[in-house]
Parts: structure tokens; sequence; C-alpha cells
């Protein structure tokens, strides 16, 4: 049989009669470690591992220090059960020393639940006592542990105490089990800087992670290579992205910035989380990182946020209050269309609801231990972060819409030229702009919304061309678009008396219809000197085309690619949003980008 | 004298604590300004402002190694009592080699036993890290100790017969009321009319087997009656 015991000189089985030396270990924390990382050390790579490897039980002082009510030997137990380096040699039989009983260590101890699973003894310091546990092992009557996964169950370990919220936990243990879920990229140096801190993580070494790790069976953390994962978001190519975590030094910038240097984007975080500061004065520093980001020339406009971020967030009872909340709600009171993703450890579903409320719409939780997520569960939680990511980008056009929109109602109500009640119902707050930018911050990818929004563009195009400032029309004699530099460009119309078609003159241009269809232009051509042609239309709709390109193109000088693009929708308009015709192909869906390029158009003509 | 506690995270503090440690008269709550001035003075081996203190308690974290090691160097020197906090800490160890040198995590920091601590140095001025680290059990830990030594050096007796040839020194065991290194502050708990005579002697006086088995006797009775 060989044996191994652990001490700390105040025992009489040193003695080389009972333990050779080589079958001795002395327990020594070293005062600048903690006591789990200096047992950790020990059973991972240091001299106790190799001791261990070559017994078949081993006996432990209960108490391995001065102070006897620090229990240590228990708390090593603990460890040498939930080392999975050490292999079998953790169901090793246990035989504590100590001139208590298990009752009293019960009592004392704050985590005693290792005494009464099976493979744990208990001796007195007597050598009758110590004779008998041989005689014992030797007859069988003392066994190792059999059951581990009942030994986990019966078990319970507490946090340490900066780890006693579910955030911090669930922040490092997420952080250990994400990357365990990538694919081997060593030549990249963002992958190995993030390896390098997760191995160096404090809460990795200790023994409340070692017992969650081994209570969550089916969370093993090396996944299978069909679980294997190469983190690459679509879409966010040179794309700046802000990231707010109080947590972003120990690991998470890491692993933001490899996952963004592999999708070819960049990470700006706010970095400056000070210790001595009050939650006031942090929320007031980051709001000026914030605002430093929306007036640079190259804006943010999508931000990674937490929504616990200082030490009165654990122990606040208000969720408004929560610094990340506060930050939310001044991203968004700065500009809607912003787009954050809540990375956060919280999984209550009211936070959720809230986070909604005040206009974020991606939600990540960060996984902890209590979600007992299989290795499938885990990379479906990380390409949702991910797909949350790159959703939020698509989505942050909206920032850049609200910039150009608060530009160009500065501009109108600077503007006296444009005619006062057009400008109320259009640029005034909550007028047709604002209702077009509010249908898309609901969802921009909804087919009703982006009809919607088709019809009030339009809405607005028709309205305006219809001032008198703009044009004067009467097609039953001639139509008059007014051009910037005061001058009048005629525009003709000519009624055919066999029908109600009527004949469309521009002087400089021809307007094109669909093969047999004189509904709809197809395309409109510009000559540079006047021309008078002859074109049929059986309905007024033509004739708000023709004021629409008349004043698009004489007035304002958009482009041809632009007019027809205004044609095109302007028929989807007519054929999908307000009527289903079915003369509309059935896969064709009007998008958030028409709505944007009629968005462009307004710019153009007022700004 | 005064204990100083220097901490850099004064929202913890207030976080932990439920009563007012900063109207505690004999604590110096280092922070701030003055903790950006001790710092400095560390970072060039300037300690002098650190004699008014009887102790000092520190966040771990808020110093870097070589600030860490000038204050221990320090306390080794001045055996001044020190204490390091912080949340990272999974256990809390007592070290009394050079210097009594506790490890012990923020919030069993911030908790009760400090305001025990704090009184019992008011009332005493003495400076007892027991206290701090298991408060009212403070002598349950000695008791144990105690308890654990005496059994060890009976053993020893035993071994010595059972192997002559082994090397087991009489300082190992107990012949004189000094091995037994009671601390004064359960030798109290311990004197009653059973072991009056046994404890009526100075520290040379020899004690007998059964003498010994009667203070542990007497130290199981007493243990029991405070758990």
């Amino acid at each position: 049989m060989k044996k191994l015991l652990i001490h700390s000189n105040n025992t009489s089985f040193n003695n080389t009669e009972l333990f050779p030396l080589t079958e001795q270990f002395v327990f020594d924390v070293d005062f600048d470690k903690d006591v789990d990382f200096y047992i950790n050390e020990n059973l991972t790579d240091g001299g106790l591992q190799q001791k261990l490897e070559k017994c078949d039980i081993v006996f432990i002082k209960v108490s391995l220090s001065k102070n006897y009510l620090e229990y240590l030997g228990l708390r090593l137990a603990y460890h040498i059960r939930l080392t999975k380096g050490l292999g079998n040699k953790a169901y090793l039989p246990i035989v504590f020393i100590a001139e208590e009983s298990f009752q009293y260590l019960g009592l004392t101890y704050s985590e005693p639940s290792i005494l009464f699973t099976k493979g744990i003894y208990l001796i007195k310091e007597s050598f009758d006592d110590y004779q008998k546990t041989l005689k014992w092992f030797n007859n069988g009557r003392i066994k190792p542990l059999d059951d581990f996964t009942f030994f986990v169950n019966s078990i319970s370990i507490n946090p340490p105490s900066n780890y006693q919220s579910h955030h911090s936990v669930a922040n490092e243990w997420a952080l250990a089990r994400y990357f365990s879920m990538f694919e081997r990229d060593e030549s990249n140096e963002f992958y190995n800087s993030l390896r390098e801190k997760i191995l160096n993580l404090d809460y990795l070494k200790t023994l409340h992670f070692k017992y969650t790790e081994a209570k969550a069976t089916r969370q093993k953390f090396n996944p299978k290579k069909k679980h294997a994962y190469s983190p690459l978001i679509g879409g966010i190519e040179n794309v700046k992205i802000g990231i707010i975590d109080d947590e972003i030094n120990k690991g998470w910038l890491d692993f933001y910035e490899y996952v963004f240097n592999k999708s070819k984007a960049q990470s700006f975080p706010f970095e400056d989380f000070r210790k001595d500061e009050s939650r006031n004065e942090l929320i007031e520093r980051i709001q000026n990182w914030l605002l430093d980001c929306f007036k640079s020339t190259e804006p943010i406009d999508v931000f990674i946020v937490d929504i616990r971020l200082h030490d009165d967030d654990f122990s606040e009872q208000d969720f408004d209050n929560l610094s990340g909340v506060q930050l939310i709600k001044f991203i968004k009171s700065q500009n809607p269309g912003i787009q954050i993703v809540v990375s956060t450890a919280s999984n209550k579903v009211w936070n959720f609801q809230k986070c909604l409320e005040y206009g974020v719409s991606y939600y990540s939780i960060k996984e902890s231990p209590e979600t007992y997520s299989t290795r499938e569960e885990t990379r479906n939680t990380l390409v949702h972060l991910n797909r949350q990511i790159a959703d939020a980008k698509q989505k942050s056009y909206l920032a850049d819409l609200y910039r150009s929109n608060k530009y160009l109602k500065k501009n109108v109500n600077e503007n006296n030229n444009i005619d006062k009640e057009f400008s109320k119902l259009t640029f005034e707050k909550n007028g047709l702009i604002d209702q077009i930018y509010n249908l898309l911050l609901i969802d921009y990818r909804n087919e009703s919304i982006i009809n919607q929004c088709l019809l009030i563009s339009f809405h607005i195009l028709e309205n305006y061309c219809d001032l008198n400032s703009v044009g004067i029309w009467d097609f039953k004699k001639s139509g008059k678009v007014i051009l910037k530099n005061g001058h009048l460009l005629n525009v003709f119309t000519v009624m055919n008396q066999n029908d109600v078609m009527s004949r469309l003159h521009l002087i400089k241009g021809r307007l094109f219809f669909q093969n047999n269809n004189f509904e709809t232009v197809k395309s409109f051509q510009v000559y540079d000197e006047e021309l008078l042609s002859t074109i049929y239309s059986n309905s007024i709709d033509s004739t708000t085309i023709v004021k629409l390109i008349s004043v698009l193109h004489f007035r304002h000088n958009i482009d041809f690619s632009e007019i027809e693009r205004v044609i095109e929708l302007r028929y989807y308009r007519s054929n999908v949003a307000a009527h289903l015709t079915g003369n509309v192909k059935p896969d064709y869906k009007i998008q958030s980008v028409d709505i944007l390029f009629l968005n462009s158009l307004f710019f153009k003509i007022f700004s | 004298m005064k204990i100083a506690i220097i901490e850099d995270r004064l929202a913890r503090l207030e976080q932990f604590t439920d009563f007012e440690l900063k109207q505690c008269r004999s604590v110096t709550i280092i922070t701030g300004l003055e903790f950006d001035n001790l710092i400095v003075c560390l970072k060039s081996n300037k300690t002098e402002r650190l004699d008014q203190y009887e102790c000092i308690a520190s966040h771990r974290s808020a110093l870097s190694n070589e600030e860490r090691d000038t204050l221990k160097e320090y306390c080794r020197i001045k055996r001044k009592p020190l204490i390091f906090f912080s949340g990272g800490i999974t256990s809390s160890v007592l070290k009394d080699l050079d210097f009594p040198f506790l490890h012990i995590n923020s919030k069993d920091f911030y908790s009760e036993n400090l305001k025990m601590f704090i009184e019992t140095f008011e009332e005493g001025n003495s400076i007892n890290l027991l206290v701090l680290q298991f408060g009212k059990k403070w002598k349950l830990s000695l008791l144990l100790n105690l308890r654990n030594n005496i059994a060890v050096a009976l053993n020893k007796e035993t071994l010595k017969v059972q192997f002559p040839d082994s090397e087991i020194d009489d300082s190992e065991l107990i012949k004189r009321m000094r091995d037994l290194q009671i601390n004064i502050a359960i030798k109290t708990e311990l004197v009653n009319e059973k072991t009056d005579l046994i404890f009526s002697g100075d520290d040379f006086t020899p004690i007998s087997f059964n003498e010994v088995q009667e203070i542990k006797y007497e130290i199981d009775r007493v243990i029991n009656e405070m758990t």
C-alpha cells in the first residue's frame, strides 16, 4: 500500500516510522497567493500532484495552519476530489486526522458536506487509529469514492465574496466557456492574447469554479470538433463598435478584439473604470466619452453595453438606476437610431422587457453555470451574440438617418422659402419625416411597415410637387415647373378627343411607358435641345409622375438613375403599397433601403 | 495609536459595513488624496507616516507588488500586525511567524467581526487578529489548536515507546507547564476547582501525563460549551 500524509508540521504522524519523507507533503501557503491558487498550483503542476499519483490512500490533517478553525485540510480535500487533472486519483480514500468528530466539524465549518460523502474517513491523532486504518484498508474496508456524480450533487461550495453576485461568476464562466468553443487559432495574435488572459482568470483557479464545472456534467469544456466555432461576423467590416463593460479588462476586451479582428471590425471600448468613484461620477464620465463618440467624424453607431457597471448596481433595487440602464437611456436620447446590444449576466425576463421599452433591440445573456448548457447550446449562445451584433450593425443605418433628419429639420427651419404649412406637416415633431423614422425604428424588416413608409414618402414628394412655390399645374393647358433660378419650365398635356388619354409634352425630355401600358412610366430622357414630343397616358397617375420627374430633374437636378428608381418605386407604391393590383411579381418586396433612398432625395431637395 | 485602513474603493466599504466605520475614533481610513500620497511614499520606500498606526489593514489590490512588499517589510521590521483584504481571497489565513499577517476576504473583513475587532482594540488597546478572523469564535480556534497540540504530544509519547530508535526530541513532548503554550486568554477559561492546582505553578513546573489529560478534558468541556 502506498500512502501519503499531508500536514503542516502539526501532527505526530510525520514520524518517518509511519510515513517516510517521500510519503509526506508539507502544506505551507505562500502568503503572496490565495489558498485556492496555492492548492491549485500544487495539484496541477506541483509536487502534491506527483505524490498523489503514486499513492493509494491519503491522510490529511484537518488543520493545515496555525489557526485550527481555518480547516484548510477540508478545503484541500475538496480540491483533490474536484481537480480533473488528477484522473482516478481524485477518488482516493481520504482519511482526515482530527480530534473532532464528524458532527463537530460539521457544526463548525461553513462547507462541511464533503465530510458526509463516500471515501471519507476520520481518525484521531493516535497510533492505534493509524494502525487500524492501515488494517482496514488492506482488508478492503476503506474504499475510494465510487460515484462522482452522486458526490458532486451531495456537496455545496460557496463562491468567494466578490463572485457572490451571479453577474461576476457568469462573466468569467462565460468567457472561459466561449473561448473553449473557438477553433484553435494560434496564428492569430488576438487569439493568443485571449487565451493568455483566460488562463490567468482568478475565478478559474477557485474551488467554486471546479465545483460548478463538475456539477454541470453536461457542460464539458473540451468541445467536440462539430461544435468548434470560428467567430466570424458578416457585414461588420471596417465598423467601429463601442463597448461599455466593467469586465472589459478582465478578458472581455480580448474576447471582442479577437472576434472583431476575425470579422475585420474594430472595438472601441470605454476602459477607464476607476475603483474609488461614485456611480454618478462614473456615469458622467461615460456620458462625456459617449458624446465624443457621437461627435466624431466617424461616429460609433453600435454599442455593446452591460447593465451593471458599478458596485452599487449589485445592491440596486430600482432597475432604472442601474448605471448601464441610465447610459442606454442617455444614448437613445442623443440618437434613437444608435443600436445597443445588451450583453449581461442578468437572465431576468423583466430586465429584458425594460430594455426593450428603452429602445434596445438586441439582448444577449452571458452563459452562467446555472444554465447547464450543453456544448451545442453554448455554441448557439455564441452564434446568437454574434448575430445580434451583425443585426445591430445592419440596423445602425437608423443612426445615420437620425443625424440627416436632424440636419434637414434644422435647415428647413432656417429656410423661409419652403411653404410653412408643408414644412410643419413634414418636418415638425411627429411630422411625416418623424413618422417614417419611428416606423423604421419599430421594425425595419416588416413588410407592412415598409409599405407604410413608402406611402408616406410619396405623400411628402407629391405634396411638395403640388406646392405653388414649386410648380403650377394645369395640364389641360400647360404645367409650369419653377426652377431654382426662378425661370419657368413649361410642361404641356394634350387631351385626346377620342378617349381619356392625355398627351404630355416635356419641352426638353420624353417619358417612356411600359409596353402597351400607359399607366406606368418606364424611363425618362432629357435632350440638350428643346424637342416637342407627345406621350400618351390614360390616367391622372401619369400626371403625378410627370410632376415628380419635372420637379426632381429640372428643379433639383436629380440624376437619371435616381429618377428611374423614383419611377420604379412610384409603381410599387401604387401597385403594392397602396393597392395590391397583382401586376407585380409576388417575390418583390419593398425594403428599408428603398425608404432610405427616398430619404436621401429629401436631403437633396430640402437641405 | 490607531488602526489604519487603506482602501481605494470607499463605495465597497459602505456597501459591506452596517456600522459607521468612519465614526470609529480608533480607525483612520486612508483613501483619496491621502491614499495617493501614501502610494508615493511607499514607492520611494518611505514608511514613517505609518509609524502612528498600531495595525495596518490594506485592500490588497490597491497596491502593486512592490508597494505590498514595502509594506510587508515595514511590518516585519516593526512586528506590526498587517491585514490584506480582497474580494478574491477564498479563505482567510493568519500567519504569525515574523509578524501577525492576515489574509482575509473583503466581505469577511467588512463585517461584524471588524466592529468587534475595533471594540476589542479600543477596550484593551491590543490587536487581536483572531477576533477579526473568527469573531466570537476566536477563543475556540485557540482551544482547538491547544487540544490538537496536546494530542500530538501525547501520541509522540506513544510513538517514542513504539519506536525507541525514532528521533523524538523531549522538546516535542509536554514535560512542563510552558510546553503547553497556553494563550493567557484561554487559560482563564480553563481554570476551575479541578484544574486550579495544575495551573497554580509557574511555567517551569513539571506536569504529569494525568494532569495533561485533566487539562485536555477541561478543554473538551469548554469547547463543547462554546459550540
